[in-house]
């Protein structure tokens, strides 16, 4: 940097430089969540406007079962998307990866985003109803009709469905920067193969799973679309209920606190799991 | 040494894609040996290395460590370790971690790890950096540490593929001397591929030099060296100078005149004789030799600090002749000038037939 520079001169050189930036996070990160933090501490007024004083009882009201309740059911939903994904998104990745026609295979892989996202889910209503294909073909078999739809494994089928690709997507940029030497030498070294992997091969993909999961797991806790229309009202997650307050209820004061909570739950776990990884966590989060 | 057969290689090929690396491979490495295969990048050496660790299969031949076939014998019950160009160290894992692996996949007790990783991290002079990561390490410390990490398993055969070519030229130096104190302390068999001759030359027992997927030649360094079989060996260890030769009843006729050597030539072939086996005298002080004196004219003077390299013209014929520098000379005063006639003397003995 010029060394002449006036204090005036350096300034402009940051506004111009950092500026921009900071601004859009000020006007689109920061100045909404404060403004829903705020709003978590409000209360709902006569047309369900947001009216003072400031107060808790958004937050005790957190605590009721129905509410306590919706948040274990999105818990478990989060949980169990992320596990599947994991399952059916890791092997996929290091598929994809290998494969002589990556290039293809990922786009097949985002060509469902080419579709709009609320007909891709209603697509699965259409598939998993008592008259749709999923029953035919288990007829054929001498299965069902089951009742697929609407359903807690709907939800999940779609959730999935929904958010693999995002779990893919950082566990196959792993995979491709992986050193497959280390594998060699861990067979060097007399581990069988199930081990070799284990020590050689999946460690380096550890920032892959963590980013995959954690891109599963916070839609998945917080998507309402999917259990509205797979669950018809019998799965209800905290998503919902957000949707909810700030539609039919209009208690936006109460859906600010459930969006504040399930924000800081996110923030916590991550921060938790950072602190778990030591040096390294915090580098993988980045 | 002699006589005892460790690792045994007959008829191996291998290709990749269509592409021969490997051509019909025979070796025998005996145990205690510091082995070394050398040659240029692609001749096929680190295949070979690599069918040894058992990473990939032979198409065809067969290969024998401690007198039992490899065949099917998967990298991880095979009695060789490896240690890696690029080190290939476990990045989450510490020193101290990493050299314990292979205790650990052998399922020793814990307290047995530990002091076979002492042993091993005292082997190389590591005691004490333990708990640092591979990327808190220097490149010459990762080094030491691939290595204790494969001697800790005590493996029969250890393989070596170019384990210093990644290391700055002085590191690079001092290592070569403690890998061979390592080697001639433990007495395990080394087998060392390299591409640089001089490396091959200074640490081996035996040389194997490789091109383009065949052993070319196998034996001492000195022998290597001094008896090379083909130009190619002539040419890639060290320099020479070749010329063509036919016979004639003195020795050979070449394009320097005949010259004598060891023995008569048959039929027409290639010699070869080192720039340093050359030795050069003034004009008319007295001949050296009555035989294999050629007069040619300096024509580059090339100063290295221990030697000068004279590029001589004698007819069409160009030398290269290295002369020693024993006496502190004044500056620019070498021993021929620029343009200045010499005598070369090519000794019999040094004038060597080549097979081709």
């Amino acid at each position: 940097m010029n060394e002449a520079a006036t204090p005036l001169q350096r300034l402009f050189r940051v506004l111009v430089t950092v500026g921009p930036g900071a601004l859009w996070l000020f006007l689109f990160v920061l100045l909404p969540t404060l403004l829903v933090l705020l709003a978590s501490f409000m209360s709902r007024g006569p047309y369900g406007e947001l009216q003072g004083p400031l107060t808790l009882k958004n937050y005790l009201r957190l605590l009721e079962p129905p509410y306590l309740e919706a948040f274990a059911q999105s818990l478990w939903v989060g949980s169990l998307a992320t596990l599947l994904s994991a399952l059916l998104g890791y092997p996929l990745a290091f598929y994809i990866a290998r494969h002589p026609r990556r290039d293809l295979l990922l786009f097949l892989l985002l060509l469902p985003f080419l579709t709009n996202f609320l007909i891709r889910v209603y697509a699965w209503l259409v598939l998993l109803q008592k008259e749709g294909l999923v029953n035919a073909f288990l007829q054929a078999f001498g299965l069902g009709p089951l009742s697929l739809y609407p359903s807690f494994l709907a939800v999940l089928l779609a959730t999935v469905y929904t958010f693999l690709p995002f779990f893919v997507l950082p566990v196959y940029a792993s995979v491709e920067r992986i050193d497959w030497q280390l594998l060699e030498a861990a067979y060097d070294l007399g581990a069988r193969p199930f081990r070799a992997f284990l020590h050689a091969v999946l460690p380096q993909t550890y920032p892959g799973l963590f980013a995959g999961g954690v891109l599963v797991f916070i839609p998945a806790m917080g998507t309402f679309v999917v259990a509205d229309l797979l669950g018809a009202g019998r799965v209800v997650l905290i998503g919902n209920l957000i949707q909810q307050q700030f539609g039919v209820s209009r208690d936006w004061a109460f859906g600010a606190a459930l969006s504040v909570f399930l924000m800081g739950f996110v923030l916590l776990s991550l921060y938790l799991y950072a602190r778990l990884q030591g040096e390294r966590g915090l580098e993988d989060l980045v | 040494m002699a006589g005892d057969v460790l690792v045994r290689l007959s008829g191996v090929r291998k290709a990749f894609g269509g592409v021969l690396a490997l051509d019909g491979v025979d070796l025998e490495v005996h145990r205690g040996e510091f082995f070394s295969l050398l040659g240029p990048s692609g001749c096929g050496k680190t295949t070979l290395l690599r069918l040894l660790a058992g990473f990939d299969t032979p198409d065809a031949g067969r290969i024998e460590i401690a007198g039992r076939d490899m065949a099917g014998v998967p990298p991880y019950e095979r009695p060789v370790n490896t240690v890696f160009q690029n080190y290939a160290l476990f990045p989450h894992m510490t020193v101290e971690a990493n050299v314990a692996f292979g205790l650990r996949m052998k399922g020793l007790p814990q307290e047995a790890i530990r002091e076979k990783v002492a042993w091993a991290l005292e082997l190389v002079d590591l005691l004490g950096l333990e708990k640092r990561y591979p990327r808190e390490l220097s490149g010459g410390q990762k080094q030491r540490v691939a290595l204790a990490r494969a001697l800790v398993l005590e493996p029969q055969v250890l393989l070596l593929d170019e384990p210093l070519s990644a290391l700055d030229a002085r590191l690079r130096q001092d290592l070569r001397v403690e890998l061979m104190q390592l080697q001639r302390r433990l007495g395990t068999t080394f087998i060392f591929v390299t591409h640089d001759q001089e490396e091959a030359l200074v640490m081996s027992d035996r040389i194997a030099v490789m091109r383009s997927g065949r052993i070319e030649q196998v034996g001492l360094p000195d022998e290597v060296y001094e008896r090379p079989k083909t130009r190619f060996v002539a040419a890639f260890l060290g320099r020479s100078n070749f010329l063509p030769a036919r016979p004639h009843p003195l020795g050979a006729e070449t394009p320097l005149g005949p010259l004598r050597l060891r023995a008569p030539l048959a039929r027409e072939a290639l010699l070869a004789i080192r720039p340093e086996k050359i030795r050069l005298y003034p004009l008319g002080n007295g001949l050296p030799a009555r035989e294999n004196l050629v007069r040619a004219v300096v024509e580059e003077i090339v100063y290295t600090g221990a030697e000068n390299q004279y590029y001589l013209r004698s007819g069409e014929v160009r030398l290269l002749a290295y002369t020693l520098n024993q006496d502190l000379q004044e500056p620019g005063a070498e021993e021929f000038g620029y343009g200045e006639e010499v005598l070369c003397y090519l000794p019999p003995e040094n004038l060597v037939v080549l097979h081709e």
